[in-house]
C-alpha cells in the first residue's frame, strides 16, 4: 500500500502478491480430519463449541484433497506410516504440518517396536506443540504460530521444502 | 436385465467416521454390503511389552493412554488389578472418590459417544450440545487431578488426595443442570423422525450372538441381557449404591442408544449418592511406601464394567515389583468383532452408523 | 504384602466337600489370597470327564484348571453346554511366553457363566513347534483373540478359520510379545519399511505359514537376548533380499 493509495479510485488497494497471498492462506487453514490417538480427542474438543476454531478460519475438512494442514494428532505407528505418507502426498501444495503432542513429535511414552519415533521420520514439520495430550490452547497457539510463519513465506520459493521449525 | 458386480471399496484408515485409526474392506452389491473385514492394528503401540518393563506403579499411566475417552476406567481396572493380586485394600473414602470420578467420566464418554454417532448419522447440534456438557465434566476432573484427558489421577491402594474445596458443590450443579440438559437431548433425538429411520432395525444383533461373540457392555444389554458387572460381581462400593442396569431389548442400533441415554442418568444418580455418603474424614492411602512385593508365579485377572463393556486386565506376577505379563482385555476388542456380522447384508450407509454404535476406541483395541 | 512361608501346597488343595484343613501350628493365620472357593465347575468335570483336568488352583478368588491341549476342546465344549457350568461368555484369551520351559507358551482362557455368576480359567501349555485347537467351534468370539495370540506370539491354532495377523503388518517379521524379542524392535527392519517406495507399498497378505517360519528362524538367531528386553544389545536385523522389496503385489 504504496504511495499511489491515494491517486486510484476509492475502493482499490495496492499491496504484494505476497502479501495477498499470504492473507489468504493463512486466514482460511483448513486442516484435514487425522485423528489417530488420544489428542484427537482434544483435536475434536478444539473444534467443538467452547473453543471453536472456526472463528480462526479453521475448518476441518475430511480430504486430503482439500485441506492444507495435516494436525497429526497422535501416535504414529509403523501401520500407520505408510497410510500418513500417502496422505500427504495427497495434499495440495502449499501445506503445512502441526505434529500434536508428544508422540507425534518424537515417540512419546512409547520407545516401542511399532511406534515411529517422531513423525518428522515421514513428512516436515512446521510446528510442534508439546504436552500429552496438548490442550485445546496449546493446539491454538500453534495455529497461530503457523499463520505467523505463514506470513512471512513467499510465493517464489517452494512451501514446504523451507521447514523452518517454530516451536510453539 | 442389468448386470451387477460385486465391488470392493476401502473405507479409513482415514476416514471422518470411523472413529480413529480402523480401516473396513467392504464388498458391496450396489448398495448393500455383501462383506466385510476390519483391519486393525493402526494405533499398535506395544503397550502390553512396555508393561513388562515397568514397575507395578509406573504402568498406570499407559492405562490411560488406551481407553483415552474414559481414562478412569483403565486406571480403575489396572490398580483393581494390582491390588487384587497383592491383596491391598483400599480405604472407603478412597473407593468412593474413585467411583465419583469413573461414573462422571462414563458420563463423559457417552457424551462423547453420543455426540459422534450424531454426528456421523447427520445430526451436527447435538455433537456441540454434548460437548458443552462434556467440558464441564473435564473442568471438573481438571480441578481435582489437573488434566483434562489422561489423568492418571488414582494410585496403588487409594487416591493421591482428597476433593478440593468446592468440588462437592460444583458437581452438585453441575449435576442438576445435566438433569436438564439430558432431557434436551432426549427432546431432539428420541421420537426424532430421521433419527429412527437411520437406527431403527440398524445393527441387529440378538443375545445369543452377542454372547458367543464375546460382546459385553450396553451392545449385550440392548439385547435384552442384564450383564452389568457393578451388580454381578461388585467391586468398589457399588454394592453399597442404589442402581439399576437399563436394559432393552431392541438388540438394534436405537436401543443401544435408549440403554446408554438411561445409564447416563443411572451414572448421575450414583455420584449424587456418592457425594452424600462419602465420609467426610478418613485415610485415602491403604498402603505406606511403594514397593510391591506379590506371591510369586500367580496370575489374576480382573474386570470392572467399562463404558464399553468388559474391562479386564490379566496380571502374571514373577515376585518382583514388575509383573511378567501383563494383558489388557478392552471391550473394543472384543466388541468389534461384532462389526462384520451387524454390517452384513445392510446398507453401505448403515455402516458407520454401526460404527457409532459400538462405540469403539481403537486406542482401547489396539493397545 | 509379605510372603509367608507357610504356603500350603498351591497344586493340590482338598475338593469342596471336605474342610480346608486348619494349619497345624497356626504361627501366622493363613492367607485369604489362598482361600478356597466354591465352584461347581471342577466337581462336574471330575464326574463327567475325569483325569482329563488337574485339580483345581485357587488364588485370589479365582478357580485355575489346567488342561492338556488334547483334552481341551473336549473340556471347552463340556464347559459351554453343561447346564451346571454353562460358560456362555469367552472373556479373555491370552498367551504368555516362558522361554526357559520345555512347553514354552502359556495359553489362558478366561470364561464367564452368566447364568451361575462364575468365573473360571483354563490353562495349558504349548510348545513352539506345536499347535493348539482353536476354540472357535464353541466361542465363535475366540476368533480375534487367537490371532492376536498368533500375531504377538506365534502359537498356532489348529481349525482356525483365518490365523492371520491382526494387530502388526502382515509382512511384520518375528512376533513382538516373545520375551526374546527386543522392546525397540529391529530398527533396521523398520527403516526398510519406512523408506522402501512408501508410498507405492501396498499390504499383501503373505500367507502366515511363511511368516511363522520367517520368525521361528529369527528367533533361533537371536536366542541369546532372553531375559531383560531393554537392556538387550541392539541387534540390527539383517536385511532380507527376498521378502523386503517385493511384498507389493
Amino acid at each position: 500500500m504504496g504511495l499511489i493509495e491515494g491517486r486510484m479510485h476509492p475502493g482499490i488497494v495496492t499491496t504484494t502478491v505476497d502479501a495477498l497471498f499470504n492473507w489468504a492462506r493463512k486466514n482460511s487453514l483448513w486442516p484435514m480430519t487425522f485423528g489417530l490417538a488420544c489428542c484427537a480427542i482434544e483435536m475434536m474438543a478444539s473444534g467443538a463449541s467452547r473453543f471453536d476454531f472456526d472463528r480462526l478460519g479453521v475448518v476441518f475438512r475430511a480430504t486430503p484433497r482439500q485441506s492444507d494442514v495435516m494436525i497429526v494428532s497422535g501416535t504414529v505407528c509403523e501401520k500407520m506410516a505408510p497410510v500418513l505418507k500417502r496422505l500427504y502426498d495427497q495434499m495440495p501444495e502449499p501445506k503445512w504440518v502441526i505434529s500434536m503432542g508428544i508422540c507425534s513429535t518424537a515417540g512419546g511414552p512409547f520407545p516401542t517396536y511399532s511406534v515411529v519415533q517422531g513423525v518428522d521420520h515421514l513428512v516436515p514439520v512446521d510446528v510442534a506443540v508439546a504436552g500429552c495430550p496438548p490442550r485445546p490452547e496449546a493446539l491454538m497457539h500453534a495455529v497461530l504460530r503457523l499463520q505467523d510463519k505463514i506470513s512471512e513465506m513467499t510465493i517464489a520459493r517452494s512451501s514446504s521444502s523451507s521447514s523452518l521449525h517454530l516451536r510453539a | 436385465m442389468f448386470r451387477t458386480q460385486e465391488m470392493e471399496i476401502n473405507m479409513g484408515p482415514q476416514h471422518p467416521s470411523t472413529h480413529g485409526v480402523l480401516r473396513l474392506k467392504l464388498r458391496l452389491d450396489g448398495e448393500r454390503v455383501v462383506d466385510s473385514w476390519p483391519v486393525i492394528g493402526y494405533l499398535h503401540r506395544g503397550i502390553e511389552k512396555l508393561s513388562e518393563s515397568k514397575e507395578f506403579i509406573k504402568i498406570t499411566p499407559f492405562t490411560d493412554r488406551m481407553d483415552y475417552v474414559c481414562a478412569m476406567s483403565g486406571n480403575l481396572a489396572y490398580l483393581g488389578a494390582v491390588e487384587k493380586l497383592c491383596g491391598i485394600k483400599v480405604p472407603e473414602k478412597a473407593a468412593y472418590i474413585r467411583v465419583i470420578m469413573v461414573e462422571l467420566n462414563r458420563i463423559a464418554s457417552h457424551l462423547l459417544w453420543l455426540g459422534t454417532h450424531a454426528l456421523d448419522i447427520g445430526a451436527m447440534s447435538i455433537f456441540l450440545y454434548g460437548f458443552r456438557e462434556r467440558e464441564m465434566i473435564l473442568d471438573l476432573f481438571e480441578a481435582y487431578c489437573g488434566a483434562r484427558l489422561t489423568y492418571n489421577a488414582f494410585r496403588i491402594s487409594g487416591v493421591p488426595a482428597d476433593l478440593p474445596p468446592g468440588w462437592k458443590e460444583e458437581c452438585t450443579g453441575f449435576l442438576k443442570l445435566f438433569r436438564q440438559r439430558h432431557r434436551e437431548y432426549e427432546q431432539i433425538l428420541t421420537a426424532n423422525r430421521i433419527w429412527l429411520k437411520r437406527t431403527k432395525d440398524v445393527g441387529y444383533m440378538d443375545a445369543e450372538h452377542c454372547l458367543a461373540l464375546s460382546v459385553t457392555g450396553p451392545v449385550l444389554r440392548a439385547a435384552g441381557v442384564a450383564r452389568d458387572l457393578r451388580k454381578d460381581e461388585p467391586y468398589a462400593i457399588y454394592d453399597q449404591l442404589d442402581f439399576d442396569i437399563p436394559v432393552d431389548d431392541g438388540c438394534d442400533t436405537y436401543a443401544r442408544y435408549i440403554v446408554r441415554m438411561a445409564e447416563m442418568l443411572q451414572s448421575v444418580h450414583m455420584v449424587e449418592q456418592c457425594l452424600e455418603k462419602m465420609p467426610s474424614e478418613g485415610p485415602l492411602m491403604g498402603m505406606k511406601g511403594r514397593r510391591m512385593k506379590p506371591r510369586k508365579d500367580e496370575e489374576i485377572y480382573f474386570a470392572i464394567e467399562g463404558p464399553r463393556g468388559e474391562q479386564g486386565v490379566y496380571l502374571i506376577s514373577d515376585g518382583t515389583d514388575r509383573p511378567y505379563r501383563c494383558k489388557f482385555r478392552n471391550s473394543s476388542f472384543a466388541n468389534l468383532q461384532a462389526l462384520a456380522p451387524m454390517v452384513q447384508g445392510g446398507l453401505v450407509a448403515d455402516v458407520v452408523a454401526i460404527i457409532g454404535t459400538l462405540d469403539i476406541v481403537l486406542g482401547d483395541s489396539d493397545r | 504384602m509379605p510372603t509367608d512361608d507357610t504356603k500350603p501346597p498351591a497344586g493340590t488343595p482338598p475338593p469342596r466337600e471336605t474342610p480346608p484343613p486348619a494349619p497345624k501350628p497356626p504361627v501366622k493365620p493363613p492367607d485369604p489370597l489362598l482361600a478356597v472357593v466354591s465352584c461347581p465347575a471342577p466337581d462336574r468335570l471330575r464326574e463327567v470327564l475325569p483325569g482329563r483336568v488337574s485339580e483345581p488352583h485357587f488364588f485370589a478368588g479365582e478357580v485355575t484348571l489346567t488342561v492338556a491341549p488334547d483334552h481341551l476342546l473336549e473340556v471347552c465344549q463340556f464347559l459351554r453346554h453343561d447346564p451346571a457350568c454353562s460358560f456362555e461368555l469367552l472373556a479373555d484369551l491370552t498367551g504368555t511366553d516362558f522361554p526357559d520351559e520345555e512347553k514354552r507358551f502359556r495359553v489362558v482362557y478366561h470364561l464367564a457363566s452368566l447364568r451361575n455368576g462364575q468365573r473360571l480359567r483354563l490353562r495349558t501349555q504349548v510348545g513352539q513347534e506345536e499347535s493348539l485347537p482353536s476354540v472357535t467351534p464353541v466361542w465363535p468370539g475366540a476368533n480375534w483373540f487367537e490371532r492376536e495370540a498368533f500375531d504377538l506370539l506365534g502359537i498356532q491354532f489348529d481349525g482356525h478359520p483365518r490365523l492371520v495377523r491382526i494387530l502388526m503388518p502382515d509382512d511384520w517379521v518375528g512376533h513382538p510379545l516373545r520375551k526374546d524379542y527386543p522392546l525397540p524392535g529391529y530398527p533396521e527392519h523398520h527403516l526398510r519399511y519406512r523408506t522402501a517406495d512408501i508410498t507405492r507399498r501396498s499390504y499383501v497378505d503373505i500367507s502366515w505359514k511363511a511368516t511363522g517360519e520367517r520368525a521361528a528362524d529369527i528367533v533361533k538367531k537371536y536366542k541369546g537376548n532372553v531375559g531383560a528386553p531393554e537392556s538387550a544389545p541392539h541387534v540390527p536385523m539383517p536385511v532380507d533380499d527376498t521378502n523386503g522389496q517385493e511384498t507389493g503385489s
